[in-house]
């Protein structure tokens, strides 16, 4: 180890007292010659002094015994529940509604750029999209009126062969894009996980504020991005497809036979 | 210069390698006494009040099936390594992102908070802080509270998250090297003051 970059990687061992007698001097040593060296082992110490400032957290609500904590607490999943179960349910009501084609071009969707999308729709902020109204999307399977559990069309917005309709039932919200092609699973970035669902694979992530959905059916990729509070259900609701997930049998069975029921009104 | 190296224990963890001995906790002592520290654990790995609150009631229910078996040692030590897994095994659930993206930024981010003079500032800025923390990936985070807010050694760190000591050592410095960049305007740095 010489390099001062490999130097200022040992700083915070060495102000944890975390290094060998030979590391330690190799930093001292480093640190005696060199300002910027010790103005980074400054800055640094001064992180770690702002992070063990940090005061203890007080719960919100009182912490009660384990066996007494369900009630309440599926209580508050169950309502977030329903407006998961949509959000993924959104994407095979698109499906269902459009069919299944062939002979698309691998996509790799903005994920990026549709989660800002999903959150600048809700302020009317201009993302390059550009609004439409249902007549102008009269011709696309794809846009429902509403996608269940109170979620119902709120807005259509187009840019370029990307089509957004977002859903609203008041509180949280739900865009689902489609535009043409299928996904390019291979590229999919590496901040998701691929997963199998109902024998299809399924593109997840959890973003700052929103989860995000990625399926194809037919010669259309979906993109299906929720409001982030409700991440946890969403993840469970995709986790039932695979057998490894842990959870309340009731709960668990709510989340199976949601999809069920929706597939029914088709 | 900054000052030397420190000794651990410079900032005093209640219940770490200082707890006197004594025999077996009951659930109920655990969550009066470690209730609080348990939550703020979580509190800062996760950084939504909602989701620590899930996982200190996930991480008691495993304190009480462990409890019959707890040898009395470092109790606080214990239960944060059980709600550091709880969370990782969570987010490893849910896929959670790596790395989210430092903003653009930061002054934007941390605007109208106090100058960087303010030798107080940082108990006036913990949600400013506890945002930083969220953008670091996972892995780092929990090596991260672990060392700064459990004040765990980098060994029991290392034995907590079943990883090599110099992972640790990794973790932890770019955990904070991130959190400089992003916290820069407010930080008090020995020697500028």
């Amino acid at each position: 180890m010489s390099g001062a970059a490999d130097i200022s990687e040992l700083f915070s061992a060495y102000l944890d007292d975390e290094l060998d007698d030979v590391d330690r001097a190799r930093v001292e040593e480093a640190l005696a010659g060199s300002p910027d060296l010790r103005g980074e082992l400054a800055e640094i110490d001064g992180t770690r002094r702002l992070l063990r400032s940090l005061p203890e957290v007080e719960p919100r609500r009182p912490i009660v015994r384990p066996d007494a904590a369900p009630q309440v607490q599926r209580r508050s999943r169950s309502r977030r529940l329903a407006v998961a179960v949509t959000a993924v349910a959104a994407v095979w009501l698109v499906i269902l509604s459009v069919g299944v084609g062939i002979g698309s071009l691998p996509v790799v969707p903005d994920v990026d750029q549709l989660a800002l999308q999903h959150a600048a729709a809700a302020d009317g902020a201009d993302m390059g999209f550009q609004a439409m109204t249902v007549d102008q999307m009269a011709d696309d399977p794809a846009v429902l009126d509403d996608i269940g559990h109170g979620m119902v069309r709120e807005s259509i917005f187009q840019s370029d062969d990307v089509v957004q309709v977002r859903y609203s039932d008041g509180v949280h919200a739900v865009s689902v894009f489609h535009q043409p092609g299928e996904v390019d699973w291979d590229d999919m970035p590496d901040m998701g996980t691929v997963k199998m669902m109902d024998d299809e694979p399924v593109w997840l992530s959890t973003m700052d504020d929103v989860d995000v959905l990625v399926a194809e059916r037919g010669d259309l990729v979906i993109t299906v991005v929720a409001d982030g509070d409700m991440d946890q259900e969403m993840t469970m609701m995709a986790s039932t497809m695979v057998p490894d997930v842990d959870m309340d049998e009731s709960l668990w069975r709510r989340v199976v036979d949601a999809p069920a029921n929706i597939f029914d009104r088709f | 210069m900054a000052e030397g190296p420190r000794r651990r224990g410079l900032r005093p963890v209640a219940g770490s390698a200082d707890e006197p001995e004594h025999a077996s906790p009951s659930w109920e002592e655990v969550a009066r006494d470690h209730g609080r520290f348990m939550y703020t654990v979580a509190y800062r790995l996760c950084g939504r009040h909602e989701e620590a609150e899930d996982l200190v009631q996930t991480a008691l229910v495993r304190v009480e099936r462990g409890l019959e078996s707890y040898e009395p040692r470092n109790l606080r030590g214990w239960l944060s390594r059980i709600t550091t897994n709880v969370f990782l095994d969570e987010t490893r659930r849910k896929k959670r992102r790596p790395v989210q993206a430092l903003p653009d930024d930061p002054e934007r981010v941390l605007e109208g908070a106090p100058g960087a003079d303010d030798a107080l500032a940082a108990a006036a800025l913990p949600e400013y802080i506890q945002d930083a923390i969220r953008t670091l990936p996972t892995d780092y985070r929990a090596a991260l509270v672990l060392c700064d807010v459990v004040g765990m050694s980098y060994p029991e760190i290392a034995d907590a998250l079943d990883v090599p000591v110099g992972t640790v050592r990794s973790r932890i410095h770019r955990a904070r090297a991130a959190l400089r960049d992003l916290l820069q305007p407010h930080l008090v740095v020995e020697g500028e003051r």
